[in-house]
């Protein structure tokens, strides 16, 4: 026994009357009063009442672990996808220093029917460089003569050309600093069906 | 009318049975808080302690129980919560105080040591008084102030296994002394 427990306790429970009776600090009569007032005014606490509060609260946790999931899939993803960039851009420094920095601005292309296995691509740009990155995963292959274009706000910035793991990028050059984007997406050519897009 | 109908009636929101069970236990929680926590915190734990009363009562089942031991559970645990905000050194302080204020004085035999002795928890401070000194402090540091059996240890610079052992012989030396006198005032 580490505490007293509380049927320990009980053996002790006259103690604290006893201890009344020599302290020399009595009760303020003016306690009386306030306690009254405050239990009257305390809102009903009652075990239905909790009910409403018990299920907002089960509805917060299962929200928090689904956005944990989420949020797990999302960095799961990114280091994918940055390992794959690593190992495609092997030398290119430009692509880090833009993808791995403090100011850079990323744009997320999602499929229109996300998924565990659904392609997507990722934008990144910084206000102090005039190169700008696009990287994608899982893009299906394609038919023959089939590309994969890469649209920034209704403009083709070019081709990605996927390896035989569905990992394409594209490194392109703005030609000044400050570029920024709003919308994006990849397309399917010819036929130009969307394969991702998204927008900031 | 019995602390148990009345915690019935604070249980479906009667105002002036709760009153009542205030002016029954709110004095012996406000010493306890005044010497535990300091004269300061004091009003502000006992309105605590009873407002929990007010707020819990419903979860009170006289079929397992009567009132009080469930009452002093809830103040205790309270009282001990914020006593856990002090220093051991201090909680060690405070109930050594109160220790000495039960048994110093009833220990005498003057007028109104012998009158305190009638008025409140006679049979048990006599049963404690009968234990050895360091046998009756662990009890006192674990009720009042809430120390575990190693914060007792580090606190009288006692081995554990010594104050284990006390707290056992005191419990058991106790548990004895109050079936005795149980058997003695039915008989």
């Amino acid at each position: 026994m580490e505490r007293v427990n509380d049927r320990d306790a009980e053996l002790l429970d006259g103690l604290p009357d006893a201890l009344a009776a020599r302290s020399p600090h009595a009760l303020p009569p003016a306690l009386r009063a306030r306690v009254l007032a405050a239990a009257a005014a305390r809102p009903l606490a009652r075990k239905g009442t909790l009910w409403p509060l018990a299920a907002a609260a089960v509805a917060a946790l299962i929200a928090l672990v689904a956005w944990n999931v989420q949020l797990q899939q999302a960095l799961a993803q990114d280091r994918s996808l940055l390992a794959q960039l690593r190992d495609a851009a092997n030398g290119q420094e430009t692509v880090f220093e833009i993808v791995d920095a403090p100011n850079t601005t990323k744009l997320m292309l999602r499929a229109p029917a996300p998924g565990p296995a659904a392609p997507y691509a990722k934008v990144y740009w910084r206000p102090d460089q005039t190169h700008v990155v696009a990287m994608a995963g899982r893009l299906p292959a394609l038919a023959a003569g089939g590309t994969y274009e890469l649209w920034l706000d209704q403009r083709r910035i070019g081709v990605i050309a996927p390896d035989e793991n569905g990992f394409g990028y594209l490194v392109f050059d703005t030609g000044s600093r400050g570029a920024s984007y709003r919308t994006g997406r990849v397309l399917v050519q010819p036929g130009g069906s969307v394969v991702v897009s998204g927008e900031r | 009318m019995s602390d148990e109908e009345l915690a019935a009636r604070v249980a479906a929101r009667d105002l002036e049975a709760f009153a009542s069970l205030y002016d029954r236990y709110a004095p012996r929680v406000f010493a306890w808080a005044a010497h535990l926590l300091g004269r300061d915190d004091a009003e502000d734990a006992t309105q605590e302690v009873l407002l929990r009363l007010w707020d819990r009562a419903d979860r009170f089942d006289a079929r397992r129980g009567t009132f009080a031991p469930w009452f002093f559970a809830v103040a205790r645990h309270e009282l001990i919560a914020r006593a856990k905000k002090r220093t051991r050194e201090q909680r060690v302080l405070a109930t050594d105080e109160i220790e000495r204020l039960l048994f110093d004085r009833a220990g005498t035999a003057d007028t109104e040591a012998s009158a305190i002795a009638r008025v409140a928890g006679d049979e048990l401070l006599q049963a404690l008084g009968t234990l050895p000194v360091q046998q009756r402090r662990v009890l006192v540091l674990a009720y009042f102030g809430g120390l575990s059996q190693s914060e007792i240890a580090r606190g009288t610079s006692t081995p554990l296994g010594t104050v284990k052992k006390r707290t056992r012989l005191a419990l058991a030396k106790l548990r004895a002394a109050l079936r005795g006198s149980a058997g003695a005032g039915a008989g």
